[in-house]
């Protein structure tokens, strides 16, 4: 079991706070509710981990904050980094 | 109210240090001013690769910085080392300095000394006869408001976002309630957070500015070299840690503002005045040195640096203290790394608890406790420029 750090209810990412292997129970709380997700992918500490979907071209969102825009489509369990997200256009 | 021990300077600010000043105006001054400081217990000195073949625009800021480093509060006085030919003539440098203030400044001009050997001797025995002044200086009881803390933030990883910022942003809406001046820094870190920020401005002329400094830093990268301001940051470092945007990283980056109104946004390395109280915001790069640089010429005593990857950086005039909120750096790098913040990770400390005790080793350090860059010697330095050499 590793813990998540979940920092705004409008987040789509967890912050992990230990490295985990695909099949490891990830577990966060969100606004009080105990949650788990099971890990898709091998990701460093410190790495994100997605806890909700992103389709394609959807909003990424840490600190409830605009932080990026998924290149793919991200399910929960997978890492979340230069791979699957983008830069978002400066307006 | 929290007193602490500095030293009165003539325009009545503390000083937390003591410091001969060794300031080279230019690079071809660079050497000579270094082996001065070598020679003199009391003085330092750094290397300075700006000061001249600079477009006005950078040797202003040249100037700003030289200026501010000799006014700076934790220098009794300074040596002016100048080649002779330089942007930043040693006259004009001086000339600067008086305008801020009365502290004493002695100049040696390496083409008029008659070369290196002979510009080391005098500017040695100027030292020498400073130093002795300084060390019969005594301290004085300042309250907590005379003190302007510089924060800065380096090698950033998610940890940084986590605990180091927020633990430095508590401090910072401390310092703030108590009457004292606190520093945001690094302009291109606000990418993606600036509107936060720009809510936070006290005027509509506050707001605006946040958001034309973040503006003119992209297009002032992207008209000197073409290029976006994000082919070099976030970094390698901070992408193998975890950071993943530019976005990411300044919504990290800017906890270190805390939470209270942003009173005044200054320029590089200009004055910022001993009335001024609250946060304040500097335009400075995201590149370490050269941001401290900015903020140590604003008139800083100290610094709290928050890094995830571990630094080495310190000040030649400005004690630096770094925390990191990631354990295993901490580890690696104790020799370095003045706090430990990844406590608040770890579940064992709150960020209330942690900036008390960061609170208390700022005191300490104004009070004279060395931080670790400070007994390493660390002093090397950078400055912002917007042109290449010419």
């Amino acid at each position: 079991m590793v813990n998540g750090m979940f920092i705004d209810p409008k987040d789509c990412v967890v912050t992990l706070g230990g490295a985990v292997q695909p099949g490891d129970t990830v577990q966060y709380t969100d606004g009080g509710v105990t949650c788990e997700v099971t890990a898709l992918d091998a990701i460093p500490v410190y790495h994100k981990m997605a806890v909700k979907a992103v389709p394609k071209g959807g909003r990424v969102i840490k600190y409830g904050e605009l932080i990026g825009i998924a290149s793919q489509d991200i399910v929960p369990g997978q890492h979340v980094h230069t791979h699957n997200i983008e830069e978002p256009e400066r307006g | 109210m929290t007193e602490f021990y500095g030293y009165r300077r003539p325009d009545g600010r503390p000083g937390i240090r003591n410091y001969v000043l060794v300031l080279p105006t230019s690079v071809c001054a660079s050497d000579v001013a270094n082996i001065i400081a070598n020679q003199v217990e009391g003085a330092v000195s750094f290397h300075n690769q700006v000061g001249c073949s600079q477009v006005t625009s950078d040797l202003e800021m040249s100037f700003d910085f030289e200026v501010g480093f000799a006014a700076n509060p934790n220098v009794y006085a300074v040596v002016l080392v100048s080649l002779g030919c330089e942007g930043c003539q040693c006259d004009e440098v001086a000339d600067r300095i008086a305008k801020r203030t009365t502290k004493p400044v002695e100049k040696v001009i390496i083409q008029e000394a008659g070369g290196t050997l002979r510009a080391v001797e005098q500017g040695v025995r100027y030292a020498k006869q400073f130093a002795a002044e300084a060390a019969m200086m005594r301290k004085e009881k300042f309250p907590i408001t005379e003190l302007l803390l510089a924060t800065e933030c380096g090698g950033s990883d998610p940890t940084s976002g986590l605990a180091a910022n927020n633990v430095i942003g508590a401090l910072s809406d401390r310092l703030v309630d108590e009457g004292a001046a606190t520093i945001l820094s690094e302009t291109p870190e606000f990418i993606g957070g600036e509107h936060l920020l720009a809510e936070r401005g006290v005027t509509p002329e506050v707001h605006d500015r946040v958001l034309e400094i973040v503006h003119r830093y992209e297009e002032a990268v992207r008209r000197a070299c073409g290029e976006d301001i994000r082919s070099g940051n976030p970094t390698p470092g901070n992408k193998a840690g975890g950071i993943t945007t530019l976005e990411e990283k300044s919504l990290g980056c800017i906890h270190r503002g805390g939470s209270r109104p942003i009173s005044q946004v200054y320029d590089y390395a200009k004055e910022i005045p001993a009335e001024q109280k609250g946060l304040v915001i500097m335009d400075t790069p995201g590149n370490d040195p050269s941001s401290m640089t900015g903020m140590a010429a604003g008139g800083a005593q100290v610094c709290v640096f928050s890094t995830g990857r571990g630094t080495a950086l310190g000040n030649p005039i400005m004690p630096v203290i770094k925390i990191t909120g990631n354990a295993s750096t901490y580890a690696k790098m104790e020799d370095n790394i003045d706090f430990d913040a990844s406590r608040y990770i770890k579940g064992t400390h709150s960020i209330e608890e942690l900036q008390q005790e960061l609170y208390d080793m700022v005191v300490d350090t104004c009070n004279g406790r060395q931080t670790k860059s400070e007994a390493l010697g660390i002093n090397e330095i950078a400055v912002m420029r917007t042109c290449n050499y010419v």
